[in-house]
């Protein structure tokens, strides 16, 4: 059994694999461990069918947001951590502003983390609840597609509904 | 609130991306519509037709119900107007909106009593006048003079719809010697047809529309069905009256998707609790089936709205209402809140 030394280093191996994460937007890289990034559906599906290299190019999300997704993807790998620690965690992720955090909705989205697409769902609904209907165009840099007639026609059907809102 | 549009992100080969937001993915912004109350959902409609479309395909919770308080106050001109609150009671929202009314609608509208709400209407009664309003359109529409002395109210679908039948049922305690009067006519029709039948000495207590038949519930738990098509009207038997539970006042028919369910209220345990009790039929079958009434007993599930001293009872898709002291004023509770589904609302 003189291999066994050799076994056991094998088998130890898989713990530590590490995907590298690279932005596309500024090129910023991540290391981080293999099932950690494996909780992004699209990171697993690439990895699954082999179409993941030594570094894996996202697009369109940037470092800072990527920074965001992996420390959600880390809480949430840890086995020890409570629903407490988790829900205090998230809350910490989401506590951003509004900008930030369509960014990580999209992130969420692309990389189809399902409990992500959740918070950040929920925080972006809670930021803009109260708010008139134009700042939610100008947040979202929505160009308004209606002419003046049909917004007054989308208005007049729950008219009631935007009493004390311009 | 000052928002900045931010900048987009400088490429290393040069190009500026500007983030293109109103290509939000239609499930994204589904996620985040679904998480907003009712309200701001109708108001985000308003954003984009993007916005509009994730509006009307996001299914929040459909079985929310809508409360609607009503009530009068002094305008900032020195008149009165109606201000009605409805209440989300799961998003902890309420919406105010008041109603400024001309003579005519006033008079017909101010204290007026609500009958029964279905689809978002409300069907309000005073003396002989009958009349549908859509507190959230507004939309006032008379019915014609109704000239028996009904117990109960109702209509069977939308009532700008042409197939919309409204409904009325007379029934006397006194006596079986006195005739129960139904009648019935849709929207526009100059008067109300009266048919007479058999009395059966019970107080009509509550009325549903399910798939062609206007179920009403009398005393004791007796059940009649009215067959719109053949105009037939038959009195249930082979069924066991309800003696096991005394209500407190007159039951209500709830329609919870095709099966019809008795609620009446009771106590337990002195004056502090109540419960509902339930007898569900197996009406489904258009009241062909055999009638087992089961008798489930639901704890009432309290639930705080703000300016309410009520405790709600919620079963299934449906509100029922109790007061937390004393049930019988839940008749005076029905009066002023009306029921609402969101499902319900016209996209």
């Amino acid at each position: 059994m003189a291999s066994a030394p050799e076994n056991e280093k094998n088998a130890s191996a898989p713990e530590k694999k590490t995907l590298t994460l690279k932005s596309m937007i500024n090129n910023e890289e991540f290391v981080v461990d293999e099932h950690v990034a494996l909780q992004s559906v699209t990171i697993k599906n690439m990895v699954d069918s082999d179409c993941a290299g030594d570094v894996i190019p996202v697009p369109t999300i940037s470092g800072e947001i990527l920074a965001l997704v992996i420390e959600y993807c880390k809480n949430h790998a840890n086995p020890s951590a409570s629903e407490d620690d988790l829900k205090k965690a998230d809350a910490g992720i989401v506590a951003k502003d509004i900008y930030t955090l369509i960014d990580l909705v999209l992130a969420a989205n692309f990389l189809d983390i399902k409990g992500l697409l959740e918070v950040t769902s929920q925080k972006i609904a809670d930021s803009i609840k109260d708010l008139p209907h134009q700042d939610v165009r100008e947040i979202f840099g929505v160009e308004n597609d209606y002419t003046p007639e049909e917004e007054a026609a989308v208005r007049a059907e729950h008219d009631w509904a935007f009493e004390g809102f311009p | 609130m000052v928002h900045k549009k931010r900048d987009g992100y400088n490429f290393e080969d040069g190009r500026t991306s500007k983030w293109c937001w109103s290509y939000l993915p239609v499930g994204v912004l589904g996620m985040i519509m679904g998480r907003l109350s009712p309200v701001d959902q109708i108001r985000f409609r308003a954003v984009c037709k993007d916005w509009r479309l994730a509006s009307s395909s996001s299914q929040p919770s459909p079985r929310l119900p809508w409360l609607m308080t009503r009530d009068w106050v002094w305008s900032e001109s020195g008149d009165i107007v109606s201000s009605n609150k409805f209440h989300m009671p799961f998003h902890r929202h309420t919406h105010t909106s008041m109603h400024e009314l001309d003579g005519q609608n006033w008079d017909d509208i101010h204290g007026a009593s609500v009958c029964t709400s279905k689809y978002g209407w409300l069907l309000l009664q005073k003396s002989k006048n009958g009349f549908v309003y859509n507190p959230f359109t507004r939309e006032m529409l008379k019915l014609p003079k109704i000239d028996i002395a009904f117990n109960r109210i109702t209509f069977s679908s939308v009532p700008t719809s042409t197939d919309c039948l409204f409904f009325a049922i007379e029934s006397s305690k006194k006596s079986s010697r006195y005739k129960i009067k139904i009648c019935i006519c849709s929207l526009g029709a100059q008067k109300w047809t009266t048919k007479n039948f058999n009395g059966i000495g019970k107080v009509a207590e509550d009325v549903v529309y399910n798939n062609g038949i206007f179920y009403c519930v009398f005393s004791g738990g007796v059940l009649g069905t009215y067959n719109v098509a053949l105009q037939d009207w038959k009195v249930l038997t082979g069924m066991a009256p309800i003696t096991d539970v005394v209500f407190w006042h007159r039951t209500q028919m709830v329609d919870a998707d095709g099966e019809l369910l008795l609620v009446g209220t009771t106590l337990v345990s002195g004056v502090l609790n109540c419960i509902l009790g339930i007898h569900r039929t197996a009406w489904k079958n258009s009241g062909s089936n055999p009638l087992n009434f089961r008798l489930d007993s639901v704890e009432g599930e309290p639930v705080n709205v703000e300016g309410l001293d009520t405790l709600l009872v919620f079963v299934r898709d449906s509100i029922l209402l109790s007061c937390n002291w004393v049930t019988w004023l839940s008749c005076i509770i029905r009066d002023s809140i009306a029921v609402h589904r969101v499902s319900n609302f016209p996209v």
